[in-house]
């Protein structure tokens, strides 16, 4: 466990059952590491006031659960297989591997989630979350960020925000159930065509815009829910959005849109590098 | 159960726009001969009509306590909440919404007419705390509820404003304010078809995300205070 004010915490994994801690700071700030009945815990304290800085590089045993808090701390966790937890306010959030419970949340920060398995919680308020080759129950929420979850293996996942889109490229399991909601974003969800899903649709002035052969009938305006089925309609999807649209289309395909956002926001993160260098 | 009964019931669907093309031509033949299915669509209009117009009006007295002491016999009761399955759909027949349109509007008519009698019939003495609690207290997201929470939890950020990083301060006012936007939208939209229930639950949504975002924020502000 490990509680930074400020600085970076950098968790990687070995096989040994020994945990390796580095920690650069400056000479007034002091390092304590304690046992406790739950395993280790890192903090920093100032000898003349409050801890300044400290840039962790842990080590730490694959096994071992992993929670890291801090304010204006960056996280980055590699390789666990356990639990873990990483909450901030100012600071980005990475989490490659983690099973069981897994939670990041920011409040200024981007989130990103590789590999992680078991029932995932992100959560940020200001940037984006990105959820990559996960499989559980994932729960994401953001208001002025996106959502964008690709290759996930889920049976149940529920994303919300206010001004971000929200993408899905994944499954659609039989008997699933899947609830993405925003208010101003746009929704795109893609599956297999041979899914088997029932759509609930709701959008107040947006659009409704699916690309699969599913079977239903009407105009999706003014919030009156529609209700569409692929194949045997075994999974629940709601997709609800208050201005944007709402697209159903196969994985891997994207629309004009989704690739000259994809490009904008590279660019964007270019020059984000550069100014930083 | 009778042709005409069959079309009454659709009514309702026909009105909210939610029947099929095919559904929306079948009624609109069968009112062309019907004139009492005509008369009961137009008292349909002028029941959506007066729900629409109908005024919230908040007593000025707090009748809790009057209702409290109505109910209390010292064995309390306690209510029982259960999580709403969110895939189950209700639907009503023409006959039960108009019974429940007009017991609504009785029921706003008599708030309305309590909350104006002022004087001592209004005010009804405190009483004292019921032995049972209820063990789960429910969200009110009604307007007067709401504001109060989040007035407290504003006032509670404004004071631990001064140990937040003020880039902290400007994101979490500037997140609040595209909820504040959000809620608005609802707002304006709902003013124009109050009985649509998308926007309603959207609302009651953009509302509990503006309590849970404060509620974070004051919660960084304890524990940055430490």
């Amino acid at each position: 466990m490990t509680n930074n004010f400020a600085g970076e915490v950098n968790i990687r994994t070995w096989d040994r059952d020994s945990l390796r801690v580095q920690a650069m700071h400056s000479a007034r700030t002091k390092v304590s590491i304690q046992t406790t009945p739950s395993g280790m815990s890192l903090n920093a304290s100032g000898s003349m006031g409050p801890a300044g800085a400290v840039d962790y590089t842990i080590t730490a045993p694959a096994w071992m659960p992993i929670k890291v808090s801090g304010t204006y701390t960056s996280v980055s966790i590699e390789g666990a297989q356990s639990e873990v937890s990483a909450d901030t306010v100012r600071g980005d959030i990475v989490v490659k591997g983690g099973t069981g419970f897994v939670t990041a949340k920011s409040v200024e920060g981007e989130v990103i989630l590789e590999g992680v398995r078991g029932k995932v919680t992100a959560s940020s308020v200001n940037e984006g979350i990105r959820i990559t080759a996960a499989s559980g129950e994932i729960v994401a929420e953001t208001i002025n960020g996106s959502i964008v979850m690709s290759r996930i293996e889920s049976k149940s996942a529920t994303a919300s925000s206010v001004n971000g889109d929200i993408t899905y490229d994944g499954s659609a399991v039989d008997g699933g159930r899947y609830s993405f909601t925003t208010h101003n974003g746009d929704i795109t969800m893609a599956i297999p065509e041979s899914s088997n899903a029932t759509f609930s649709i709701r959008t107040y002035n947006g659009d409704f815009k699916p690309s699969l052969p599913v079977t239903g009938v009407g105009e999706a305006r003014r919030g009156k829910r529609l209700t569409y089925v692929l194949g045997n309609g075994s999974a629940e999807v709601e997709l609800e959005s208050f201005g944007g649209t709402i697209r159903l289309r196969r994985p891997g395909i994207q629309t004009a849109k989704e690739k000259k956002e994809v490009r904008g926001e590279i660019k964007a993160r270019a020059v984000s590098v550069r100014r930083t260098s | 159960m009778t042709t005409q009964d069959t079309y009454t019931d659709r009514l309702s669907d026909y009105l909210d726009g939610e029947l099929d093309p095919g559904g929306t031509a079948q009624v609109e033949a069968h009112l062309e001969g019907c004139e009492e299915c005509r008369k009961t669509l137009a008292d349909l209009r002028l029941v959506i009509a007066h729900a629409a117009n109908l005024q919230d009006a908040g007593p000025d007295a707090d009748l809790w306590p009057g209702v409290a002491a109505c109910l209390g016999d010292g064995r309390g009761h306690v209510a029982q909440f259960r999580a709403p399955s969110p895939s189950k759909r209700f639907s009503f027949t023409m006959p039960q919404l108009v019974a429940a349109a007009l017991a609504l509007m009785v029921l706003s008519g008599s708030m309305v007419w309590l909350a104006r009698l002022g004087g001592e019939r209004t005010d009804f003495p405190a009483v004292a705390g019921q032995a049972v609690r209820p063990e789960m207290t429910p969200a009110n997201l009604a307007d007067a509820h709401f504001d109060e929470a989040i007035s407290d939890l504003q006032q509670a950020l404004d004071s631990g404003r001064g140990s937040l990083d003020p880039e902290t301060v400007r994101v979490l006012e500037q997140n609040l304010l595209s909820i504040d936007n959000a809620i608005e939208q609802c707002r304006r939209a709902l003013a124009a078809d109050p009985a649509n229930v998308y926007l309603n639950s959207h609302l009651a949504e953009a509302k509990k995300r503006k309590l849970a975002l404060l509620r974070r924020a004051t919660s960084i502000v304890a524990e940055i205070k430490g």
